[in-house]
């Protein structure tokens, strides 16, 4: 009975110590990308395109608001998942070629928590990209425009950020496949794009006429992006099918020769 | 043990797949964009899965040839728009749930244009995937309506895909009484009965139910 409660307490101290590393870990990563170029590049991209937004939204006339709001979200959407292929690759090839992590892992933390750490880093920043944009856009429609944001705004955001998550566990997986981050963002991007085509990919599978078709079985390799609504089935599928990609580049990582 | 890992990836990526397997995707998939008039860049947006946004440039676009006079022809007269059935259709494939877009493109075609025709297949376009939408049957019952009190003669077809609707219980009474108005216009009485037994079968409003019990005494079907 008594080795029972050592052994809980001991078990519980462990995932607290796992977890305070793995948080550090990700604060550190998380600033190492507010001081990069990429971060640079991300915001002038978003004001970019925020600037866009607005502007067609004029053109609308007497659907300013929607359109605003369309724009908004596209202009989101495309700078989370431009930041989620290009900075996972660089930042974990920059970091296996000048052999940084080599001081991380050393420091008693084990390759699964220095994983983990990098993909939750990614996670939050990505999710601080969304929510500084929708304060932006929220400032914007309020002041400028004397519009509010609907609660199914938020919907979509959430969305997004699902999206993107699965998109950093595809990017991080080929990060450890593949030894070059240029073929990592080339596949990803290429898996993104595709990956918005999986309904008629399945349709072209019950339609089989000629070989070619049977192509189609890719689509149940990709992530099904041709949705426009979430719903609890598409989140689950997201979570599964990101999880299998987290669960392959852990192990990837785990067997790495630095 | 690699080959059962990676056995174990694909079949936890394939699995994923299980949850959406079958699941009712509302919106049209892009096979029938084959009948849009600009596939190459609707094919570019859907591809960073921004069909939404292609919809709201396509309703600019819209605008700006509907506000411009003598866009395309210049030796054509004020009001002549060829091109505007174009531009709503491909609106209603990308878009179907556009609902206000739709609708003041095909109230522009119908009433605007005088052409009837195309802004009602419009309409049915947006409908396949956007089902029992009131504004669009409101819209469409409005336009036979049109064409009856202008040609005298009613689209049966149209009628009785109005008919199929008004039977459903999600639609108003209001939208049933309209439908059942065309239907005695068109001479099909058998139907407005039906339409006006359903009424007092689903209304709860009593003004509606009494015109309903009004109509159907005169129809002598009480």
């Amino acid at each position: 009975m008594t080795i029972r409660i050592i052994s809980k307490t001991y078990l519980l101290n462990l995932l607290k110590m796992t977890l305070r590393r793995i948080f550090y870990l990700s604060l550190y990563y998380f600033r190492e990308f507010l001081l990069s170029r990429v971060f640079q590049i991300i915001i002038f991209f978003f004001v970019f395109s925020f600037l866009t937004s607005s502007l067609v939204g004029i053109l609308a006339v007497s659907e300013e608001k929607k359109v605003l709001l369309d724009f908004f979200l596209a202009a989101t959407y495309l700078t989370s998942i431009l930041f989620s292929i290009v900075y996972p690759p660089l930042s974990i090839n920059n970091e296996i070629e000048t052999k940084r992590i080599y001081l991380v892992i050393s420091k008693s933390t084990s390759r699964y928590e220095c994983f983990f750490s990098k993909f939750f880093a990614f996670v939050v920043t990505s999710f601080a990209l969304v929510l500084i944009s929708t304060s932006v856009f929220f400032i914007f429609l309020s002041i400028f425009k004397g519009y509010h944001l609907p609660s199914s705004y938020f919907k979509e955001i959430a969305f997004i950020v699902l999206k993107t998550i699965v998109i950093i566990s595809i990017s991080m997986g080929f990060s450890f496949i593949t030894s070059s981050f240029y073929s990592t963002i080339l596949i990803t991007t290429m898996i993104w794009i595709a990956s918005h085509f999986t309904l008629e990919l399945k349709y072209s599978l019950n339609n089989i006429k000629s070989a070619i078709d049977y192509f189609g079985y890719i689509s149940y390799l990709l992530p099904d992006f041709s949705y426009q609504k979430l719903d609890m089935n598409i989140f689950l599928h997201y979570m599964v099918y990101s999880s299998a990609w987290l669960y392959l580049a852990a192990t990837i990582f785990d067997k790495k020769e630095l | 043990m690699t080959v059962l890992r990676l056995l174990l990836f694909v079949l936890v990526l394939q699995f994923s797949h299980l949850f959406i397997y079958d699941h009712e995707n509302h919106i049209l998939s892009i096979y029938n964009f084959r009948f849009l008039s600009n596939i190459s860049q609707a094919i570019a947006f859907c591809s960073t899965g921004l069909k939404k946004e292609f919809g709201d440039l396509l309703f600019i676009r819209l605008l700006q040839y509907y506000g411009k006079k003598n866009f395309y022809y210049d030796d054509y007269l004020d009001g002549y728009y060829p091109l505007m059935n174009i531009k709503v259709r491909d609106l209603a494939i990308v878009d179907p749930f556009y609902e206000n877009a739709i609708v003041l493109g095909n109230t522009i075609l119908a009433f605007g244009l005088k052409e009837t025709i195309n802004a009602k297949s419009n309409l049915k376009i947006a409908l396949i995937s956007n089902r029992n939408n009131h504004k669009y049957l409101n819209l469409l019952a409005a336009i036979i309506t049109y064409e009856s009190n202008k040609k005298n003669i009613i689209d049966e077809k149209t009628l009785l895909f109005l008919y199929e609707s008004a039977l459903e219980d999600s639609s108003s009474d209001m939208f049933r009484n309209i439908v059942a108005f065309l239907c005695l216009k068109g001479g099909r009485k058998d139907l407005a009965i039906s339409l006006y037994r359903k009424v007092i079968e689903k209304s709860n409003d009593k003004n509606y139910k009494e015109k309903a019990i009004r109509k159907l005494k005169e129809l002598k079907a009480l």
